[in-house]
């Protein structure tokens, strides 16, 4: 297998002319960001006429985004990652300010109020300072495991620093009510320890103890219902008793399974979902792969998801060509992100785990979120530029 | 292995993440949805259509129920129904109170009820009211496309139209073509479209159809529409099938208008009549005034208005309510089949058929009446005290002589008469197609002694219903064979194809033809000369026998106090019968004799129905010489010469006007005019338009109304038995007394005996 990689590596340097940014990424990222505003607009259009009054609401604003994002990523694409570098820690305590912030003075939205996850500043549309506590966490991993590469892997109190930083953030995104946004902040620093390198063993005991917290997060709930917010508990109770709560607690994971099994092998083809008629509460979120599944059927949704794995594949290849280890383990970082955050939304949408509440990458409805996203892939596009292949 | 450098480290930890991700990752979420796409896909479509799709039934439409000419007696049409979500209201007041004053308003209901209504708001679906007619809903459907605005904190302005809160759905409403009309034959529908009483009921299955069902795929909003997706399926309701009744529309009418004027001249609580097909068993006619008689609309509203109010005023709600369903289910009982009565001597002329067909009676035998006979160990008078002397069995028939029939029926033995009882079908039910049909009430046969056929061979001590007396009665008429009354002539599909139709079945031959031609014969005597005679219609050959049986009787500080069953039974014409009749009156106030009271009642129905059918009369001698009076020319005749044609004629004159030749006549030249009759003699043309009162021509013999009558310039129409000249009365006609009519004008006279036409005790 890894001689496989390697070669399809060694045929690809020699495609890749050099200067210019890797176009097999660019065009995974267009086709996903295309087919993701044409089935979210699909998802949205009926909730969209009957509650917002136009049905083209979501998709004519999230369009918006889109292209702002697109020209934010090509824009990006265009900045030296060096740059990054350079701001990295400042990020992080940016980002840290934020999440303090956004506790203290969370933008109501109604019906939400249990949620504090956005921040509205002046001059900036309101947005979740979870995702640049994310990406600061990337910038931050990324710069300092570069920097103390050498001991790494031999001093345990590397670990120190690292842990407190996942444990403040996870701890800061867990009391806005955002278990999903912990969840991938934790496994972003896991991962990114983990890639970073540090010392096995510390690795391996990291990963047993946040094991068994999840074992009895999990089977316990209740036991555990201090250390946890009532809804959060509510969401595990109504993943496991999959019989109970159909027209509470389990009703959108349920309304989620009657479309991505209505949908089959082939889908009832695009446009024609029925779940989306004011059956699927806010098809256009966090549900709205449900909708893809229906309409494009296990087909399409696999394409899809094949398509995901493609970006991550791609990304890969370009931090394995990046010039510096920073540059390596952002890119990475933000891959990953983007891995975990598909694989975790599909795991809800399909009950395979609880419903936490996340979005999916291109396809949810989110403005800022886009925005972001689209940001992060021009930071991509930017490390692509400076690859090893373009040295020679 | 040597030491890896840390970029082929990170490498190795990098394909490990990207595969994690990839392989396990994805592949899990590909699992998953496979498992749920193909492996479960189709519990989840299952579960996916329950919400999504609605069925909505479609009422199928109601059969109509014909009459034997296809008129139709019930009908269903559709309309609507108005209902309100008082969820979506919730406490809304203004606007409740705006759905309630508009939908009052509409719909002509109470504002407290739509009030109460709408104020439940734990319920989505309250009925506001059913059977709505089109205009009404669409004045409804109108209010629901007007709005009102809300606006929230922010000041937006947002519309909320009434049809979120009010909703019209379909409904089917019956209508009947008149409203008592044979109400005891057709029934009423209840709530749910389903027959509660009468043929509604009994053919409920065939009248009801299948009901269709749309199944549209409709939204999650809480006012669900249907989804702008290519999905309904329509089973289309299969309407119901249409029944053709036997029942003719005008014999009917004749019945009803007979009955109704029964019900109030003998102030009886029940009175009711069936007219029978001879040959075929098919009842052409069926109704009853009393019990067993509802506006056939609203059937829970109690007819008879003095009960209605005596139930308003009882305040114990419980014994109100007991006392309003008794009412109801009385008025919805179809008496005819579902009580019994005593037929008293009707049930004569089954113990003479029964005598005849065994051969125990000679036609020569005679029996001498003293009032009074001891035969079974028991002592029974005659009606007539005096006895009736010395007599044949027709003599003994046509006088109604107990005595006779009681020694005569002894010949016949326990078993003999049990035979006959049998035979004639008293011991079954007729199997008329109506539903709640009774049976008789009658001796335990094994525990009968000879006593008890003393009693029962002059019909007492036992009770039949009035379908099983006029079924047997009609066996006697049809050459023995006794039929299966029936109703339901056919049952046909909205496409007009018979679906069922009923073939007359003989259940079997009771007693021979040559009997059945004598009791024809016997019976026939009975209206010509006997007890029968004020069912005589001129023209036509009736045979009946009348019957009088007591019902209750109480011993009261002033006496006994009775009450009676007066009955009739009779066929036409006695040679060739195509009719048979029963008439039953029951508990009349005064006059209580079946001759009296029941006959004249099949006499008026007789005659109507009779015509009705193009029976052609067979008139006798003295009737022709009667009818052969025609009004002569006098036209252009000089006034003098005028009168003097019109004399010649044994006829009256009337001149009107100053003139001295006639201009015109009433009747014109070739008319009949009665015996007695008057011609008018017109003399200018003006005249014409002059009127006259209507004279009271009740309490009159024959000879003494007509002239009354044609010294005001009225000719009479004589209807009764105009055979028995000087001892008929009349009782009745056509038009009030004081009326002003124009001269000339015919005014039907109704005349009956009151002699020699008691069958019981006076």
């Amino acid at each position: 297998m890894n001689s496989r990689v390697i070669g399809k590596k060694i045929r690809i340097r020699n495609v890749v002319s050099g200067g210019s940014f890797d176009t097999v990424f660019l065009v995974l990222v267009m086709t996903l960001l295309t087919i993701g505003l044409v089935m979210m607009f699909s998802a949205s259009y009926v909730n969209a006429s009957y509650l917002n009054g136009s049905a083209f609401f979501y998709i004519k604003k999230q369009a918006k985004f889109a292209v702002v994002g697109i020209i934010l990523m090509l824009a990006v694409s265009r900045v030296k990652y060096t740059v990054y570098k350079r701001v990295s820690y400042a990020a992080l305590g940016i980002s840290f300010v934020l999440l303090v912030l956004v506790l203290l003075f969370p933008a109501e939205i109604e019906g939400k109020e249990a949620f504090k996850r956005w921040l509205d500043l002046p001059l900036l549309p309101s947005f979740q300072p979870s995702e640049i506590g994310k990406l600061a966490l990337i910038l931050f991993f990324a710069r300092d495991m570069e920097k103390n590469q050498k001991k790494i892997d031999t001093d345990w109190k590397m670990m120190i620093p690292y842990l407190i930083v996942i444990g403040t953030m996870c701890l800061l995104v867990y009391m806005e009510n955002h278990l999903s946004g912990t969840l991938l902040v934790l496994g972003l620093g896991v991962v990114m320890t983990y890639l970073g390198g540090v010392k096995k063993g510390w690795f391996i005991a990291m990963l047993a103890v946040m094991a068994l917290f999840a074992f009895i997060y999990i089977l316990e709930p209740d036991k555990v219902i201090k250390l946890l917010e009532n809804y959060a508990g509510d969401r595990i109770t109504a993943w496991r008793e999959k019989d109970k709560f159909e027209t509470t607690l389990r009703w959108q994971t349920n309304q989620s399974l009657y479309a991505i099994g209505s949908g089959g092998l082939f889908g009832l083809g695009l446009g024609n979902s029925k779940q989306k008629h004011l059956y699927m509460p806010e098809p256009q979120n966090d549900f709205v792969f449900s909708i893809v599944c229906e309409e494009l059927g296990f087909i399409g949704a696999v394409i899809i998801i094949l398509l995901f794995a493609a970006l991550v594949w791609r990304g890969f290849v370009i931090a394995m060509r990046a010039k510096d280890r920073f540059s390596a383990l952002m890119v990475m970082g933000i891959i990953m992100q983007i891995g975990l955050q598909t694989a975790l939304n599909i795991f809800v949408v399909t009950d395979t785990v609880p419903n936490t509440g996340i979005s999916l990458p291109f396809f949810s409805y989110g403005g800022t979120a886009l925005v972001m996203l689209l940001g992060e892939m021009g930071m991509v596009l930017s490390v692509s530029r400076y690859s090893k292949v373009t040295k020679k | 292995m040597a030491r890896r450098t840390s970029r082929q480290r990170l490498t190795f930890r990098a394909m490990l993440v990207m595969f994690s991700i990839c392989a396990v990752c994805f592949g899990v979420c590909i699992f998953a949805l496979a498992r749920i796409q193909i492996v479960r896909g189709d519990y989840f479509r299952e579960k996916a259509a329950n919400n999504q799709l609605h069925d909505t039934v479609i009422a199928a439409e109601r059969g109509v129920i014909y009459d034997t000419n296809m008129n139709p007696l019930a009908e269903s049409t559709s309309v609507k129904k108005i209902y309100v979500n008082p969820s979506l209201i919730g406490d809304n007041a203004d606007v409740r109170e705006t759905i309630v004053k508009t939908l009052s308003g509409i719909l002509d209901i109470s504002e407290e009820s739509v009030r109460k209504k709408c104020s439940m708001t734990s319920y989505k679906y309250m009925e506001i009211k059913t059977k709505v007619e089109y205009d009404d809903a669409d004045k409804v459907a109108e209010f629901m496309k007007t709005y009102y605005t809300v606006k929230d904190e922010k000041g937006n302005e947002s519309k909320i139209y009434y049809n979120y809160y009010i909703g019209i759905d379909p409904d089917v409403k019956r209508y009947y073509s008149k409203p008592f009309f044979a109400s005891c034959i057709l029934g009423f529908i209840g709530t749910e479209n389903s027959g509660l009483a009468g043929l509604e009921s009994e053919y409920n299955t065939d009248l009801t159809g299948v009901p269709g069902r749309i199944i549209t795929a409709q939204n999650g909003g809480l006012n669900a529409s249907s989804m702008p997706i290519e999905y309904k399926s329509v089973y289309d309701a299969q309407q119901g099938n249409s029944l053709v009744l036997t029942i003719n529309e005008y014999i009917q009418n004749y019945l009803e208008s007979a009955l109704q004027q029964a019900y109030i001249d003998t102030k009886c609580e029940t009175a009711l009549g069936i007219v029978m097909e001879t040959k075929t068993g098919a009842i052409l006619g069926m109704a009853s005034r009393g019990k067993g008689y509802y506006d056939l609309s609203s059937p829970w509203k109690v007819v008879n208005e003095s009960k209605a109010k005596e139930i308003e005023a009882i305040s114990d709600t419980k014994e109100r309510r007991a006392a309003l369903e008794e009412a109801q289910y009385s008025q919805w009982k179809n008496i005819c089949v579902s009580e019994t009565y005593e037929p008293g001597s009707v049930f004569k002329i089954i113990t003479a058929s029964a005598l005849l067909e065994e051969d125990l009676v000679p036609m020569n035998e005679t029996f001498s009446c003293t009032g009074s006979v001891v035969a079974a160990g028991s002592k029974y008078n005659c009606h007539r005290h005096q006895g009736h002397g010395v007599q044949t069995l027709r003599e003994a028939i046509k006088n109604s002589c107990n005595p006779f029939f009681i020694t005569r029926g002894l010949r016949l033995g326990i078993d003999g008469f049990n035979k006959y009882f049998e035979a004639f079908g008293f011991l079954e039910r007729t199997g008329v197609d109506l539903p709640s049909e009774t049976n008789s009430i009658y001796y335990k046969i094994d525990n009968m002694i000879l006593s008890n056929v003393a009693s029962a061979s002059f019909g007492q001590t036992f009770q039949i219903t009035p379908m099983q007396m006029i079924a047997a009665c009609n066996a006697i008429a049809n050459d023995g064979r006794l039929m299966r009354p029936y109703v339901v002539k056919k049952v046909i599909d909205s496409g007009g194809n018979v679906i069922y139709e009923t073939k007359p079945e003989a259940k079997r031959q009771v007693i021979s033809k040559k009997t059945s031609e004598t009791m024809r014969d016997l019976m026939e005597g009975v209206v010509k000369e006997g007890t029968g005679k004020n069912a005589y219609v001129a023209g036509y050959r009736v045979a009946g026998k009348t019957g009088t049986s007591e019902k209750v009787s109480q011993k009261t500080s002033e006496g006994i106090s009775s009450t009676f069953w007066a009955s009739f039974t009779c066929f036409a014409p006695a040679n060739d019968p195509e009719i048979t009749m029963i008439i039953i009156i029951d508990s009349p106030v005064g006059a209580h004799g079946g001759g009296a009271i029941a006959a004249p009642v099949a006499g008026e129905v007789l005659s109507g129905a009779l015509e009705y059918l193009n029976i052609e009369p067979q008139y006798t001698g003295e009737e022709l010489a009667d009818l052969k009076i025609t009004a002569p020319e006098t036209v252009g005749m000089k006034v003098s010469e005028a009168q003097k044609t019109v004399s010649s004629l044994k006829l009256t004159y009337k001149v009107r006007g100053d003139g001295d030749t006639v201009l015109s006549q009433i009747p014109s030249s070739g008319q009949n005019v009665p015996k007695n009759g008057v011609v008018i003699l017109y003399t200018s043309n003006n005249a014409k338009t002059e009127t006259v009162a209507m004279p009271d021509l009740s309490k009159l013999t024959i000879t003494q109304a007509v002239n009354k009558a044609a010294a005001a310039g009225i000719n009479v129409n004589i209807t009764g038995n105009s055979l028995l000249g000087s001892e008929l009365v009349s009782y009745k006609q056509s038009i009030p007394e004081g009326k002003e009519v124009s001269y000339g004008t015919i005014v039907t006279v109704y005349f009956k005996s009151n002699m020699g036409i008691a069958d019981l005790d006076e």
